[in-house]
């Protein structure tokens, strides 16, 4: 889940009530790979119409497939669209989004940023030191994320102040059952257990675990993708990126708008907001660095680390040493390390045979371990590639290969060929679809995955009346 | 997911602008391009480079007789817990673009303060050595900061480091190496032929330090120094053939990082002018006399290397 991947879900009006303010175009425009954004660059200032065999022609040769790559995921995203002009194919750019974009490029990112009153808002007080606020979003996440490991722990919770905008907050757990994170289960105790997507949940970077909630949370506010509920979506999305983009400018709650407000509240709730209180008594919100992830474009480095430590040390023996204290980490490690020793800083664990198969059957892929041990990798580990030893990483993937050794799929058995030369034909022309499965020649047998079914029922026939069978 | 593959294509870029008066006569004259027009262009290109990605930095020099002075750059460049801090915030509650516009008008009333006393050597031209090495320095300072706070973290016992990496270390956690730079000149004079050393020796230090020199020539005529520049750190030497349209050669040009410019053709150097200036007279020369010992280029005959002292007495045969 990705900022990208929530646009293309988006209908065309949506589309259109987002981009009648920047910060989706802004944020839309930094998650797209470099060539793709100064496409949009070179268009910004055209007409907005550019014949498509002179864009084709700023590639290089061999660079071709980059761009046309880039162009399709610009059109997937119905930023671009092609039409015929005048007797020629042109890319078209979405309008609404030229018009953000040449709006951002006149009068620059901030400018935005400071709201029109700005003459009347209090001077802003100093920001709460950077350390404060980033163990204020680590401490709302790991809650969520606790509770995603284990229904018995406490959600998190609303900050003290924000009752009369948010109510009781986010219901966390019926957001996390909506996106498929974690069941109830009906019992003789209700509990709620996590399910393949909760393993996969946890193991993904912290921008697509972002995504993940976020989306689920507008769907829940009446703006799932696709239905018709536009301008609420789109209020809500523009102001959670705007919270990104204006990082590390606060925000009193009192110039907010309503439904801002409680949108304010509710990601106060995540994390993404600190509230604090200024010396006049006036309540402020500080974006976290969380706000900044959701906005960031799910570029690592800067983003995805917000402060954030490495802790794990994988060594080639398997073992896994883990500086860490806090529960979540080491309730996603136990996901796929036998642990050995809890000391006081430190989890000592193995990769065993048994905790990886257990991890793999539960859904979460082999990559993914390694690219979570990766991740997180304690920066002394980190400094020295490979990270992860390429014999764990190697024998993880050849685990998850073990699992899968037999596969079911559905398919047609071709016997008895009136002629052999029947039989031969019908082996090239599966083979030139690219549906040969099995072929037997000594007993004249053929298997074709099913969906091929109808092509190669066709081809028969039409054979065998070229051969006389018929 | 591909994004991977894009991880850092976030720079570093020192953007140095010719405000010698015969430069800003020569732009205020150009047929479509007025002061105001170029300005305005100019900070649409800043908006853009600062939209691009959101961990690109800039610096902005003025360049003009008397040397180059920095007129602004990023929040994230200032060095932390300096003075500079209130400034910062106080930066930040502007659009660079506004904060860039009033860099360049301080700069242009200190230069015009300090004409008077300008050492007329360089004809009222711009002093592109200096600017040229301004910005190098920053860029280096920039990357020894990145490189100390990098490495702070995994030095266990560095507790002290902490403070100084919550600012400066979150561009080095992507790459292995430090963030990609560049210096694109925006010039509006002419070559001096007396400061050719010192361009060339700036110019290899940028070519060893892998930082890409741009050069958008908007003086008359082309220049030796800039296209050189270019050529040898990788660069793109341009002289918009319309100049009123700068912001589209900006953007669509100037803009590219570094890795993007493999994939996108650009606009090269048809032909570029090699020729040095002599070490004796600071003229430029076609043909000249090496010294065998040094490599100096002298425009006439002489007894001995005026650089290294080695004895040409006898030895030279024209």
């Amino acid at each position: 889940m990705s900022l990208t991947t929530f646009f293309t879900e988006l209908s065309g009006p949506q589309m259109e009530a987002l981009f009648a303010q920047p910060y989706a175009a802004v944020a839309l425009f930094r998650s797209l790979p470099p060539p793709a954004r100064h496409v949009l660059l070179r268009f910004a200032w055209t007409s907005g119409e550019v014949s498509t065999a002179l864009v084709s022609s700023w590639a290089r040769p061999e660079a071709e497939g980059k761009l046309s790559g880039a162009l399709r995921q610009l059109t997937a995203l119905r930023l671009l669209s092609q039409a015929a002009h005048s007797g020629g194919a042109v890319y078209v750019l979405h309008p609404s989004f030229q018009a953000q974009l040449r709006h951002v490029l006149c009068s620059g990112l901030s400018a935005e940023l400071v709201a029109p009153a700005a003459a009347v808002l209090p001077s802003a007080p100093p920001a709460p030191p950077a350390d404060d606020l980033s163990e204020y979003a680590r401490q709302q996440w790991e809650a969520l994320l606790l509770h995603v490991v284990d229904g018995s722990s406490p959600p998190p919770a609303l900050p003290p102040g924000l009752q009369a905008e948010a109510g009781r907050g986010v219901d966390v757990p019926a957001l996390l059952a909506g996106a498929g994170l974690v069941v109830k289960c009906e019992g003789a105790f209700t509990h709620t257990a996590i399910t393949e997507s909760g393993f996969r949940f946890l193991l993904a970077d912290v921008y697509t675990q972002l995504w993940g909630v976020v989306r689920q949370y507008l769907a829940a506010l009446g703006g799932a993708p696709g239905s018709s509920a536009g301008p609420d979506l789109a209020v809500a999305l523009n102001f959670l990126l705007r919270l990104g983009l204006q990082a590390g400018r606060p925000m009193p709650l009192a110039q907010l708008g309503g439904a801002e407000r409680t949108i304010a509240a509710h990601m106060a709730q995540l994390g993404l907001l600190l509230p604090a209180s200024a010396p006049g008594g006036a309540l402020w919100l500080h974006p976290t660095h969380l706000a900044a992830v959701l906005a960031g474009g799910g570029r690592s480095g800067e983003a995805a680390a917000g402060g954030e430590e490495g802790y794990v040390i994988v060594e080639s023996n398997y073992r896994v040493y883990a500086y860490t204290t806090s529960p979540v980490q080491i309730s996603i490690l136990r996901l796929f390390v036998r642990v050995d020793a809890l000391l006081p800083n430190l989890v000592v664990g193995t990769i065993t045979r048994e905790s990886a198969t257990a991890a793999l059957g539960a859904g979460i892929a082999a990559d993914q371990v390694v690219s979570f041990l990766r991740q997180h990798a304690h920066p002394r580990a980190a400094a020295k590639p490979p990270i992860v030893p390429a014999v764990v990483a190697d024998q993880l993937r050849l685990w998850q290969q073990e699992l899968t050794r037999l596969g079911a799929q559905a398919a047609t058995l071709y016997s008895r060929f009136e002629s052999p030369e029947l039989y031969e034909r019908a082996v090239a022309h599966a083979r030139q679809l690219g549906a040969l499965l099995t072929s037997n020649p000594d007993r004249q047998l053929l298997v074709v995955p099913a969906g091929f079914h109808d092509a190669m029922r066709a081809y028969l026939r039409d054979r065998k009346q070229q051969l006389g069978l018929g | 997911m591909s994004t991977s593959e894009w991880e850092d294509d976030s720079s570093l870029l020192a953007l140095l602008l010719d405000v010698s008066p015969a430069a800003l006569a020569r732009l205020a004259s150009t047929p479509g391009l007025g002061l105001q027009s170029l300005l305005e262009q100019l900070l649409t290109f800043v908006n853009a480079f600062l939209l691009l990605n959101d961990a690109n930095r800039l610096a902005v020099f003025t360049a003009d007789a008397a040397g180059a002075r920095l007129a602004y750059c990023s929040p994230a460049c200032l060095p932390p817990g300096a003075a500079g801090a209130g400034d910062a915030a106080e930066a930040t509650a502007w659009p660079p673009s506004v904060a860039v516009l009033a860099g360049l008008q301080q700069a242009a009333t200190a230069a015009a303060g300090a004409g008077a006393g300008a050492p007329a050597a360089t004809g009222g031209s711009c002093q592109l050595s200096a600017a040229l090495s301004r910005a190098l320095c920053f860029i280096q300072s920039q990357r020894r900061r990145a490189a100390a706070a990098a490495a702070g973290p995994g030095g266990g016992a560095a507790g002290g480091g902490d403070g100084a990496t919550a600012g400066g270390a979150v561009d080095e956690m992507g790459g292995q190496g430090s963030q990609a730079a560049r210096v694109l000149c925006l010039s509006g004079g002419t070559d001096v032929p007396s400061q050719y050393i010192a361009v060339m020796n700036a110019i290899f230090s940028a070519q060893r330090s892998g930082i890409l020199i741009d050069a958008c020539q908007l003086g008359p005529g082309h220049s030796a120094f800039l296209q050189q520049a270019a050529f040898l750190t990788g660069g793109v030497y341009l002289k918009p053939a319309k100049p009123q349209a700068l912001a589209q050669y900006l953007n669509s040009v100037f803009a590219l990082d570094a890795r993007t410019r493999g994939m996108l053709r650009l606009p090269g150097a048809a032909h570029v002018d090699f020729r040095p200036s002599c070490f004796c007279h600071k003229r430029q020369i076609d043909l000249g006399f090496v010294c065998s010992a040094c490599l100096s280029i002298f425009c006439e005959q002489l007894p001995a290397c005026t650089t290294c002292g080695t004895d040409f007495q006898g030895k030279v045969k024209q």
